[in-house]
């Protein structure tokens, strides 16, 4: 018998009374907290795609066709209302409209909108759910992408990942429960914005619901490799022996965080098998690569991270997070977008179509989208073939697909100018409250106390879990 | 229920133990200090607001809120259903006890000033007489000491961060004369390393970091303001003064330089240089930040929760909040930066050597400055009627320029990018190119005559940025193939330079930005750059006529430029003239300004003296004054919780309702007025702290004591907890005899994995490349580690450091898989086990004992010493079949050397090393 599953057997048979509070907590630490799941839960696992820098909706989902009449008009103040501008656009003396210059069309039985730059995409339209009403409260990206991730504007909250590994907790003990992943993007002119651990950090939860970063270059998990010459072998026989000096201190002693730091070894051990095992891509059929397509055979692609996304979630890892940078389209956006678009295109309907063949797209909750939308108005010089579209925090489109959610159909609407919302708002945290609803999560009891409030993953504000897009 | 019921028949109820967390926690959120979104007009934060309407005190049945709390309805039960926040039977039975006993009432404990409560009789040393009086209670007695070997490995860890050397092990335990222990501490307390391990602590409360934090996360140059923390504690600095000068050194009478950079304490804060931010808003998070910041390390107190309203449990209001950001709202600090390194207000520190030719020339150079303003508005009143003659300069407009010296110059327009490339071209075989990159001149040479590449940058930490607007750089090169050979000038005003790391030449120039370029096949001088760009009709003039005024004003400003490029620069407070004031913010929106504040301290705790100045000094003294309640308290905890890993108060950064009120008050107080009234002497508390038989107890655990004081909270026993991230890297360098222990200087890069920083950088970013450095910097303390707050030392965070975006004042304590993979692989410390293990097989005749000695203070145990034995045998085995592994592991083909690595890498696991 593994002389480890005798420890942890002990461990927990001697329960609370034999134990330090601490070990004890650290070895829950992969539970599911008390109470939890609120309702029954609709997915186990999210997949959340964030295009950082904000992908221009008017130029991808929410088609406008009446912007063809408004070529360099100025956007009429009506629609503006005085609303606040980034300090890269306050200064021009006109916002000259800039109609997408993509053909849309209709597709699917649902006839959900998209530009024709995102063809293989289009193809998954009935399996998709668009929220074309998100607003967001913060006009710049550092702000705008920690408020989505974390509900607040100001560093230091816990971001989404984070909450659903402390409320749900793991569902594989050798793997991470929040995993990132960071993709490259292609085109060399693409305005790149700067991300940051703190977007994957667990602020004031237990820095063990921090996302592990599962990285493309070096180790996959850092520190994961034994260092040069050391084998698996090898290392077995030094934490058989490290085990045993430690039970001696144990029993001298009595700390029962000996005991749990054994456990950690132990798994620290297994890691280096089932993480390689992980990140491993060779035994993918070639029928994987005609789905994702050929990018995915490259280490780091957006393809190549909507595959290990998949195969996380196969292994019960809850949280994937990607991040794929380069939407900040300030300027020559004819010449980046289509670019960005390729980059994701066919990844997102291979994606989708193996989730669903595998029979995992009903327990993933799967979402595309950015921190915030742009302006239907031009930055800078605008021409019939060139433009660049400023940050807009007042509308901006996501879409979401799997997990419990009602497929084909399109909550929300806005103006002809893609400016204001029209119809149905979805706040930021309606957002967060509605991605927790579908994990089986009550927004509202999810918390933490800390400095003196029961912090919670939508602030203090009142957040709208929103009914309409759940089957 | 049972429980509590036998429980109260036993102790009376405590109003701040046992009723206000209860009513704190339940019902302040609707009926507390919040007077705007109060509900039903009823507060129960104070006696009178309860007594008015809800509570008869000594009738429970009769008082509302007993009702409304047990009402048979779910409707009309409070708390209502959807606070979640119902009430357990326990909470119930103390409400009601709490009436019957007639309501009584305690203000909170941490707003009434300490006083020196009496010592209990019993032990000797006045921490152990409040420790044992305690454990009597529960029926507990204190674990005996620990033995020596044990007990100086703590002491040195906790008053060094370092582990001891063995022959001061040895020399302690053959010491037999009395006073041996104090002996000891002393030393350690006069050790160099105490102020960095102090420090190490501090940096954490001030966020210290070494870049930006937002945005680019480009470099910051601050560190001065480090080494200034360590030198205080070296020296002993009272904490009053350590936080005058911190918080207002620079408003002190006559303030020294020390003083003024002590002031980096509030230029820690994260900050952005973002394109499109809205300077108002960031400027509002940058006080609020430094608000939150005082409140927490300083008061304990979360005063960040009244930012957008009044505080829902502590009587702290909206107003307090924005009275307190006043004091740090009257700074010159810029707002957005611009992606340098030194944004102002800065304070440069010139070598030692040079610092008196610096005094010396400063004047001069300011005498030479007037005299020239004076001579330019002399030509204007002249009013020259013919417009003087430019000088004229042998002018080529070349792209391809003769080998040998040469001068590019470029006149730009707006520039609203990141990166432009402004000018290229070739000299002889050497290509060059002048480019902005965020906002800052470089040039670069490349070519086959220069070994690699001369790269060199308009030095990010001492120049202004390049005004967007318009603007003229001017590069010239000497043609001897250094980079020292490079003049930058922009706008006729020579820049410091520094090298940077070398970066290959862009292919493709991107004119779209430029004006005009100007090339001269040779290196003008600073009055030819300037003539050549002389647009002003009097400016040309005064030089024509003035040449030799003209020449030592360049020549002295040459020289005040070179010395001050050869300082460190570091970011310092300024304040700014008149009252110091701030808007309240409606809901802490920027945008939403209301009434105009003036600076004042919060209202429930005790006035400022009218005649002290309302500015951060007045801050200051006020927060170091004998009256108030909780500077001390909060800071002899902190000092606590770095020996016995717990405050007195849990926690340590909320001492308000709904912190955790402290396991031993009495002794918290006496602790606090002991400090204050020492004179805030640091070394003297933690001398008090370790020599307590409570600190020297052994860290044995009884299943008795298991039960009854799990957490070590009645400190039952001797502390005993995983290190900080910082020491556990310190201790294995040190072990292993690598450690680089000289103090303070530059921050260091020691080796991390790739990618980490790329990862998550802007192109632009100047810490996008992490370049490690070599030598002696790769070994030195953590606390010099290189901070990147968006991506920080990868194995320093793993072990919970914080990423220091914020102010941490205590950190947290996980024990992960990942953090196993660091001690067992990190190079660091598999390097570490490489040196020691090699120093133990070849300068010991017992190995064994030699490496135990520097990890454990101690040789192993015979029951240890066989089970190392043991895994010895098995691991030779192993590299006698495995022999390239063995090849690999230790440099040699030699199975026993590789098997005194890996063993030695076991022992740097032990739970034992890991702990102190």
């Amino acid at each position: 018998m593994n002389p480890l599953h005798q420890t942890r057997r002990a461990l927990f048979k001697k329960g609370a009374q034999g134990l330090g509070l601490g070990a004890l907590t650290e070895l829950l630490a992969g539970q599911t907290l008390a109470g939890l799941p609120h309702f029954a839960p609709r997915a186990k696992s999210i997949i959340y795609m964030h295009m950082v820098g904000g992908p221009p909706q008017m130029d991808l989902f929410d088609y406008k066709p009446a912007m063809k009449n408004y070529y360099d008009k100025d956007l009429p103040g009506s629609i503006r209302q005085g609303q606040r501008l980034t300090t890269m656009t306050s200064g021009q003396s006109r916002f000259p409209i800039a109609p997408s210059i993509y053909e849309f069309r209709q597709h699917g039985q649902s006839g959900a909108w998209f530009s024709n730059l995102l063809p293989q995409t289009a193809k998954v339209a009935d399996q998709l759910t668009f929220l074309k009403s998100l607003h967001t409260e913060a006009i710049n990206h550092d702000p705008a992408i920690t408020f989505i991730q974390t509900g607040s504007m100001v560093p230091g909250k816990a971001c989404m990942g984070s909450w659903i590994s402390y409320g749900l907790g793991s569902m594989n003990k050798d793997l991470p429960t929040f995993v990132v992943l960071n993709a490259t993007h292609t085109h060399p002119k693409a305005n790149v914005q700067p991300i940051s651990a703190r977007l994957w950090s667990s602020g004031f939860l237990s820095s063990k619901h921090s996302g592990v970063s599962l990285r493309s270059m070096g180790d996959p998990v850092l520190f994961l490799s034994n260092p040069r010459g050391v084998s698996a072998s090898g290392r077995r026989i030094v934490l058989d022996g490290l085990q045993e000096m430690n039970e001696i201190e144990q029993r001298r002693h009595g700390d029962p965080e000996v005991l749990a730091r054994i456990e950690q070894y132990e798994m620290a051990f297994r890691m280096q098998a089932s993480v390689p095992e992980l990140t491993d891509f060779s035994k993918e059929p070639e029928s994987i690569y005609r789905l994702y397509g050929e990018d995915a055979r490259t280490p780091g692609t957006f393809a190549r991270t909507c595959l290990q996304a998949r195969r996380l979630v196969e292994r019960g890892v809850r949280f994937v997070q990607i991040y794929q940078r380069g939407w900040d389209l300030h300027s020559v956006l004819p010449e980046v977008l289509p670019s960005q678009c390729k980059d994701v295109d066919q990844a997102c309907f291979g994606l989708i179509e193996d989730l669903r063949s595998r029979g995992l797209l009903d327990q993933t909750l799967v979402l595309w989208g950015g921190e915030f939308g742009r302006t239907i108005y031009s930055q800078g010089k605008l021409t019939p073939t060139d433009y660049g579209r400023d940050h807009h925090p007042r509308c901006f489109t996501m879409w979401m697909a799997g997990g419990g959610l009602k497929p084909g159909i399109t909550h929300g609407e806005t103006d002809e100018f893609s400016y204001n919302v029209v119809r149905d708002p979805v706040h930021v945290r309606d957002l967060q409250a509605t991605i927790l609803r579908q994990m089986g999560i009550d927004h509202e009891r999810l918390t933490y106390a800390y400095q003196g409030l029961d912090q919670k993953l939508t602030g203090v504000e009142k957040a709208h879990v929103v009914k309409e897009i759940i089957a | 229920m049972t429980s509590v019921l036998l429980w109260l028949s036993l102790a009376a109820l405590d109003f701040q133990k046992d009723v206000k967390p209860i009513l704190a926690n339940h019902c302040f959120h609707c009926h507390g200090p919040d007077a705007q979104n109060r509900k039903a007009d009823l507060r129960l934060d104070t006696r009178p607001g309860a007594l008015a309407k809800v509570v008869v005190a000594g009738d429970a049945s009769k008082s509302l809120l007993w009702q409304r709390v047990t009402h048979p309805k779910p409707a009309l039960r409070m708390p209502p259903p959807y606070a979640h926040k119902d009430l357990s039977p326990a909470a119930l039975t103390i409400l009601r006890e709490w009436i019957q006993t007639g309501a009584p009432w305690k203000e909170h404990w941490s707003f009434v000033a300490p006083s020196r409560p009496p010592v209990p009789t019993g032990a000797k040393h006045p921490i152990d007489a409040f420790i044992q009086a305690r454990l009597a209670q529960e029926k507990l007695s204190p674990a005996p000491e620990a033995d020596r070997p044990r007990l100086i490995r703590r002491l040195s860890l906790d008053l060094t961060g370092l582990p001891p050397s063995p022959e001061e092990v040895e020399a302690f335990v053959r010491d037999d004369k009395p006073g041996a222990y104090e002996r000891v501490v002393d030393r350690y307390l006069a050790s160099p390393h105490w102020g960095e391990h102090r420090a190490r602590y501090w940096l954490d409360a001030a966020r210290y970091g070494d870049t930006h934090g937002l945005h680019s996360d480009n470099y910051r140059e601050i560190w001065p303001w480090r080494d200034w923390v360590i030198q205080a504690f070296n020296s002993n600095m009272p904490f009053s003064q350590f936080a005058l000068e911190q918080l207002a050194g620079d408003l002190l009478p006559n303030a020294t330089l020390n003083q003024r950079i002590a002031t980096g304490f509030h230029r820690n804060h994260i900050a952005t240089g973002e394109g499109g931010v809205i300077p108002e808003e960031v400027k509002a998070i940058y006080v609020k930040d430094m608000v939150d910041t005082t409140a927490t390390v300083f008061l304990g107190l979360t005063l960040g929760c009244a930012t957008c309203h009044d505080h829902k449990y502590d009587p702290l209001t909206q107003k307090d909040f924005y009275r307190m950001a006043a004091f740090f709202n009257n700074t010159t600090e810029v707002t957005v930066h611009g992606e340098i390194a030194t944004p102002e207000p800065v304070l440069v520190i010139p070598r030692p050597e040079e610092a008196s030719r610096l005094a010396q020339i400063e004047p001069e150079v300011m005498r030479l400055r007037q005299q020239w303003q004076d001579r330019l508005k002399s030509i204007k009143k002249q009013e020259t009627s013919a417009p003087a003659s430019r000088a004229s300069l042998h002018m080529q407009a070349v792209t391809v320029l003769p080998p040998g010296p040469f001068t590019a110059q470029v006149q730009c327009g707006y520039l609203d990018q990141h990166l432009i490339t402004m000018a290229t071209g070739q000299t002889g075989d050497l290509r060059w190119e002048l480019a902005i990159e965020s906002f800052l001149p470089v040039f670069r040479l490349e070519g086959r005559g220069i070994p690699g590449q001369l790269a060199l940058r308009g030095n990010s930490i001492r120049i202004p940025p390049v005004s967007p607007k318009e603007t003229e750089i001017t590069a010239t090169w000497d043609g001897s193939g250094r980079a020292e050979g490079v003049t930058i000038y922009v706008g006729g005003r020579a820049v410091a330079l520094s090298r940077v790391a070398p970066r290959p030449l862009r292919r493709e120039p991107d004119r779209s930005f430029i004006r005009r370029t100007l090339l001269y096949p040779r290196a003008l001088g600073p009055l030819e750059v300037v003539q050549s760009l002389i647009s002003s009709n009097e400016l040309s003039a005064a030089v024509e006529q003035y040449p030799a005024e003209f020449l030592a004003l360049a020549e002295a400003e040459r020289e005040y430029r070179a010395i001050r490029m050869r300082g460190n620069v570091t970011l310092v407070m300024k304040e700014k003239a008149g009252e110091a004031k701030a808007h309240l913010l409606e809901r802490g929106q920027y945008d939403q300004p209301r009434e105009e504040l003036s600076a004042a301290t919060p209202a429930a705790l005790p006035p400022m003296p009218a005649d002290w100045p309302r500015n951060r000094l007045g801050l200051a003294r006020w927060i170091v004054a004998a009256d108030n309640p909780l500077t001390a308290r909060v800071t002899v905890n902190r000092f606590w919780q770095e020996l016995f890993g717990t405050g007195l108060v849990k926690t340590a950064d909320d001492f308000g309702s709904t912190g955790e009120p402290p396991t031993h008050p009495e002794l918290l107080d006496w602790l606090a007025v002991e400090f204050r009234e020492s004179g805030w002497d640091v070394k003297k508390l933690f001398r008090l702290m370790v020599t307590s038989a409570t600190y020297r107890q052994a860290a044995l655990l009884t299943e008795e004591k298991r039960r009854q004081d799990p957490e070590n909270r009645l400190l039952s026993r001797g502390p005993r907890f995983r290190m900080d991230a910082e020491m556990l890297r310190d201790s294995a360098l040190a072990a292993s005899g690598l450690l680089e222990r000289h103090v303070g200087g530059e921050s260091v890069k020691p080796l991390q994995p790739e990618n980490v920083w790329e990862s998550v950088a802007v192109l632009y970013s100047n810490t996008r490349f992490y370049q490690p450095d070599s030598g002696p910097a790769l070994r030195r303390r953590s606390l010099y580690t290189f901070w990147k707050r968006a991506a920080p030392p990868p194995a320093l965070e793993i072990l919970n450091a914080p990423t220091r975006e914020t102010c941490v004042v205590k950190r947290e304590r996980t024990n992960t898989p990942l953090q196993a993979l660091v001690t067992l692989n990190d190079p660091d410390f598999f390097s570490a086990a490489r040196s020691l293990a090699t120093k133990a097989t070849e300068l010991s005749t017992k190995p064994l004992d030699y490496a135990a000695q520097r990890l454990l203070a101690r040789p192993l145990a015979a029951e240890e010493s066989a089970a190392a034995r043991r895994t010895l045998a098995r691991l030779v085995r192993h590299y006698r079949s495995h022999k390239a592994e063995a090849l690999a592991i230790s440099g040699r083909p030699d199975p026993e050397a590789a098997a005194w690595v890996m063993l030695v890498s076991l022992l740097m696991n032990l739970d034992e090393v890991l702990n102190k």
